[in-house]
C-alpha cells in the first residue's frame, strides 16, 4: 500500500475547504462589504475536540452557522465524512450561545423538539429526551419552563437538546460565555465528562484562551479582517482532564503561546487595516 | 433558619396573599354596591322618559326573557348569528394574512397599502354605505363584522410575527424545521400575544358594528332592540340590550384574557 492511498482511507469527519464569506451593507446608496471569512481550511478527525478562538468580529459565529448549514459560504464547501454538505442536518447540531430554547416549552419539550421536527413517535422521542436530561444533571427539572432556570441550567438544556438528535457532530458557539465564572467550570469539566463517554466531534467557539486549551485536542487561533486561520495549536494534555489541569505548567506554556498567536492575528489585522485605509 | 421560623414565615407569606385577594374582591363588590345604589336614586328621582332605575331594568329584562313579545331572546340569537361567525371567520383570516404578510415579503407589499387604509378609517365613515347594504340581509352584515374585525387582527398579528428574532428560528431550522413546522411551532406560538391583543380589539370592533349595523337597518338584533326601545321613551327597555350587549363584551373579553394569560405565564 502507497502513504497516498492510506491517506485517502482516512476521511476526516469534518472538513472545512476554502470556506470564504461577504456581508454586504445597503445603506441608500453606499453599499460596504464586510469580509467575514477570507478563505478558512481546517478538519477534524471523528471523536475529536477542537477549540476555535480569534477576537469578536472575526467570523467565528458566521464559520459555525455556516458548517450547520443555516448560512450558505460564497465560496468553499464544508464536508462530512467526505460528502459536501447543502444545508442543515441530523449529522450535526449546534448548542447557541443565546440558548435558543422555546419559552413557552417545558424542558422535556424544548428537549424533545428536534425529534418532533422528525416525526418520532411520542414514546420514544420523551424517553430520549428524558435519558439527556439525566445526562446533563438536570433529572426532575423536565416540566420546568426555561425562565424558571438559570443560565447555567439553561445552557444545559440547550445541550441535552443537541445530545437527543444523537448527531455526530456537536457545534458550539460560545456556549459558556453567558454563565458565571464558578458554573463555567462545572460546565467546562460536565461536558468534557459528557464527551469521554459519547465520543462525538466537537467544534467548540470561545474566546476565552484558558476555555479553550482546557477543552481542546487543538486550537484554532483566528484572526479578523478578513476571518482567517492564524495557527492551529495542539494541545498536548493528557486525558481524562479534571480541575487538578487546569494549573498544570504545560497548560500554561500552551496558552502563552496560543495568547502570543492571538496577538500577532489581532496586530497584523490593524496593520492591514492601515495600510488599506 | 429553624423550621419552626421558617414554617412561620410560610404561614405569613400565604396568609398575605389571601389578604390581598380578599380586599380586592371586597373592593369590587363595595364598588359594584355602591354603583348599583347610586343608579336606583338617580333613575327613582329622574323623569322615565329620561333614565329608569336599576330596580325598573332588572324588571324589565325579566319580562324580556320571559313575554316573547319582548322578542329579546330572539334580538340576542340575531345578533350573535352575525357576530359568532363574523368574529370566526375574522379571526381565521386574520391570522393567515397576518402571518403570510409577516413572513413573506412579496405578500406583505402587496397587501399593506389595503390594511393601512382600511385600518386607519374611521367607521363611521361608513355608516351610510352601512345604511344602503344592512337592511338587506345577514350575509352582508357578516361581511361588514369581517371588514371591521379583520383589520386589527392582521395588524397585530404581523406585528408580532414580524416582531420575532432569527434567535428564535435559527434553532429550528438548525434541527431540520421545513417552512410549514417553523410556522405552526414558532411563529404561532411567539407572536400569540400579540394575536390575542388583536383579536381583543378585532372583537370590540365586531361588536360595536354589528350593533351599529342592526341599528341602522333597525329590524333585528339587539340594536334593532335598542333603536325601537328609544323611539318608545322608555328607558328601561332601552337599558336591557345595552346592558347584555356590555355583558357580552366583558364575557368574550375575559374569555381572552384568560387565553391571553395562560399563554403568556409561558413567556417570561
Ligand atoms: N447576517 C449578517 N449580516 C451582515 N453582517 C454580518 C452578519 N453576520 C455577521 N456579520 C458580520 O460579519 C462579521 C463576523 O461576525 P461573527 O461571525 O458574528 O463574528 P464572531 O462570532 O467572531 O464575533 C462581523 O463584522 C459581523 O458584523
Ligand atoms: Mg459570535
Amino acid at each position: 500500500m502507497t502513504p497516498e492511498t492510506a491517506a485517502t482511507t482516512e476521511v476526516p469527519k469534518l472538513r472545512v475547504e476554502n470556506i470564504r464569506k461577504t456581508f454586504f451593507r445597503v445603506e441608500r446608496d453606499r453599499v460596504t462589504a464586510v469580509e467575514a471569512l477570507g478563505g478558512v481550511s481546517f478538519t477534524v478527525r471523528s471523536g475529536e475536540f477542537v477549540s476555535v478562538i480569534g477576537p469578536s468580529g472575526c467570523g467565528k459565529s458566521t464559520l459555525l452557522r455556516i458548517i450547520d448549514g443555516l448560512v450558505a459560504a460564497d465560496e468553499g464547501g464544508v464536508f462530512v465524512d467526505g460528502k459536501k454538505l447543502t444545508g442543515p442536518g441530523h449529522d450535526r447540531a449546534v448548542v447557541f450561545q443565546y440558548f435558543g430554547l422555546y419559552p413557552w416549552r417545558t424542558v422535556q419539550k424544548n428537549v424533545e423538539f428536534g425529534l418532533e421536527l422528525q416525526g418520532v413517535p411520542v414514546a420514544e422521542r420523551r424517553e430520549r429526551a428524558r435519558r439527556n436530561i439525566a445526562l446533563v444533571g438536570l433529572s426532575g427539572f423536565e416540566n420546568h419552563y426555561p425562565h424558571e432556570l438559570s443560565g447555567g441550567m439553561k445552557q444545559r438544556v440547550g445541550f441535552a437538546r443537541a445530545l437527543t438528535m444523537d448527531p455526530d457532530i456537536i457545534l458550539m458557539d460560545e456556549p459558556f460565555s453567558a454563565v458565571d465564572e464558578q458554573t463555567r467550570e462545572l460546565l467546562q469539566e460536565q461536558l468534557l465528562d459528557v464527551w469521554e463517554k459519547m465520543g462525538k466531534t466537537v467544534v467548540f467557539i470561545t474566546h476565552s484562551i484558558d476555555e479553550a486549551v482546557f477543552l481542546a485536542d487543538r486550537v484554532i487561533v483566528m484572526g479578523a479582517r478578513p476571518g482567517r486561520i492564524v495557527e492551529t495549536v495542539a494541545v498536548d494534555l493528557p486525558r481524562p482532564r479534571t480541575s487538578a489541569h487546569r494549573a498544570s505548567p504545560r497548560l500554561l506554556e500552551i496558552r502563552t503561546h496560543a495568547w502570543e498567536t492571538l496577538r500577532r492575528g489581532i496586530i497584523e489585522a490593524k496593520a492591514g487595516l492601515e495600510g488599506v485605509g | 433558619m429553624s423550621s419552626e421560623a421558617l414554617e412561620a414565615a410560610r404561614t405569613r407569606a400565604i396568609a398575605q396573599a389571601r389578604n390581598r385577594r380578599n380586599s380586592k374582591t371586597l373592593a369590587i363588590f363595595l364598588t359594584a354596591v355602591a354603583f348599583l345604589l347610586a343608579w336606583e336614586i338617580v333613575g327613582r328621582l329622574s323623569h322615565p322618559m329620561f333614565m329608569a332605575p336599576a330596580s325598573g331594568v332588572v324588571a324589565e329584562f325579566w319580562r324580556g326573557i320571559t313575554d316573547p313579545r319582548a322578542r329579546l331572546w330572539n334580538g340576542f340569537l340575531q345578533t350573535m348569528s352575525v357576530l359568532v361567525p363574523g368574529f370566526l371567520i375574522s379571526c381565521a383570516l386574520g391570522i393567515v394574512i397576518g402571518v403570510l404578510m409577516g413572513r413573506i415579503n412579496a405578500v406583505y407589499r402587496a397587501l399593506d397599502p389595503f390594511v393601512t387604509v382600511f385600518y386607519n378609517t374611521p367607521r363611521v365613515a361608513l355608516v351610510p354605505i352601512l345604511m344602503l347594504w344592512l337592511g338587506i340581509d345577514n350575509t352582508l352584515k357578516t361581511v361588514v363584522v369581517i371588514l371591521a374585525a379583520v383589520f386589527p387582527i392582521i395588524v397585530n398579528t404581523l406585528t408580532g410575527v414580524r416582531d420575532i428574532s432569527s434567535s428564535l428560528t435559527e434553532p429550528a431550522r438548525s434541527m431540520g424545521a421545513n417552512e410549514a413546522q417553523i410556522l405552526r411551532l414558532v411563529i404561532v406560538p411567539a407572536a400569540l400575544p400579540f394575536i390575542i391583543a388583536g383579536l381583543k380589539l378585532g372583537l370590540g370592533r365586531a361588536l360595536t358594528t354589528v350593533v351599529v349595523a342592526e341599528y341602522f337597518s333597525s329590524i333585528s338584533g339587539l340594536g334593532g332592540l335598542l333603536q325601537s326601545a328609544s323611539t318608545s321613551y322608555n328607558m328601561a327597555r332601552v337599558f336591557v340590550p345595552a346592558a347584555i350587549l356590555a355583558l357580552m363584551g366583558i364575557l368574550i373579553d375575559a374569555l381572552l384574557g384568560w387565553i391571553e394569560r395562560s399563554a403568556s405565564r409561558r413567556y417570561r
